[in-house]
């Protein structure tokens, strides 16, 4: 439709005011804005921020934009602890038991590039391929940040690990990677 | 920050001999404004500095590829907006809950909130707002709490100022009728 390309016709015998279109825009949005001050409680959301907050903000974000730093999660988070000691005792099993076969020097904990890790456990957390439910692995403890308890891991049952990979891991070879 | 100001200032940001100065300079300029942007999007206060902190890092990582077609401040104001979104809907699949579920919870969790303040009114408010479509939400947030002008809104939304004040007046009837009948 071509806005206001004919006038109306004046066959039906309607009228209106002179000048009725003339500066209608600007009515209109004079109307809008008398009509804005309705009653709605003061201008206050409720929100407040920790004390300093904005202090330092500048810092933490500087940072995390330095060359050769990695992406960092929030480990400080219940649900990420959790999430990252169910994968971290996935990669040690794996790394442990399973391709140790036929290598003189078993590949250890030391040999887990971490922020790879880090960056998955992150990644497929924001993405939602990875998506644990925190009662399967409560037993599982950090401690100063550090994964412990390493000999229950390797006396896990290795059919059970990869029973839980294909549960749930969507796809299992990613973590392999 | 006048057009002149904006450009130096990109231009400082672009460069690598001085982009680590002008960052810290834009992030002082920016940072209160942009989080309250967040906050009145996802109300609570670390998801809301992971977002913070991420739009900047991703303004660090991107502002080579901007050519200035629109404001600094828009750009910056539309990377905050998707963070959250993109956030929010993680979230909600996360949790296997639709949006409006999440933001059902995320309202009734505020009462609990450390950092958050508010009366019964302002919950009321706040469940007010959460009943209208995601756009008029971010036009009420935007035009009630942060106090933007329509110009600068119009140019973070990419939408005319009439449309805009429209959609104000919609959200603020629907809110008024919703705090009147509950």
């Amino acid at each position: 439709m071509k806005p206001n390309r004919k006038k109306y016709s004046q066959k039906s015998g309607f009228k209106i005011p002179e000048d009725y279109f003339r500066n209608f825009e600007e009515k209109i949005m004079r109307q809008l804005e008398s009509e804005e001050s309705v009653e709605l409680p003061v201008r206050k959301s409720g929100f407040k921020t920790p004390s300093g907050y904005f202090e330092n903000i500048e810092d933490n974000i500087l940072s995390r934009v330095e060359p050769g730093k990695p992406k960092v999660i929030r480990l400080l988070r219940k649900e990420y602890l959790f999430y990252a000691a169910a994968v971290a005792a996935i990669f040690v099993l794996f790394l442990g038991n399973f391709f140790n076969n036929g290598i003189n020097d078993p590949i250890g904990w030391d040999d887990v590039e971490v922020s790879a890790m880090e960056n998955y456990i992150n990644e497929g957390y924001d993405m939602g391929y990875i998506d644990l439910n925190t009662s399967d692995y409560s037993d599982f403890m950090f401690q100063g940040n550090q994964l412990v308890n390493d000999e229950d891991f390797n006396s896990m049952n290795s059919e059970a690990v990869f029973e839980y990979i294909d549960e749930n891991i969507e796809d299992p070879t990613f973590i392999l990677e | 920050m006048s057009q002149n100001s904006e450009d130096q200032l990109v231009k400082r940001l672009q460069s690598s001999s001085t982009s680590h100065e002008a960052f810290r300079e834009l992030i002082s300029l920016y940072k209160e404004r942009l989080y309250w942007h967040i906050r009145n999007m996802v109300k609570n206060h670390d998801d809301t500095d992971d977002i913070l902190q991420n739009t900047f890092v991703k303004i660090y990582r991107n502002i080579a590829q901007f050519k200035g077609d629109s404001k600094l401040y828009s750009w910056m104001y539309r990377i905050a907006t998707n963070e959250s979104i993109t956030y929010l809907n993680n979230k909600a699949r996360r949790l296997q809950i639709t949006s409006e579920e999440l933001q059902n919870q995320i309202i009734d969790n505020l009462e609990s909130d450390v950092f958050f303040e508010g009366d019964q009114i302002q919950i009321k408010l706040q469940k007010a707002i959460a009943t209208l479509p995601d756009k008029q939400q971010q036009v009420f947030n935007m035009k009630y709490f942060e106090e933007l002008k329509y110009r600068e809104m119009a140019e973070i939304l990419d939408t005319s100022e009439g449309a805009l004040k429209a959609s104000y007046h919609i959200a603020s009837k629907k809110i008024e009728e919703y705090l009147k009948s509950n």
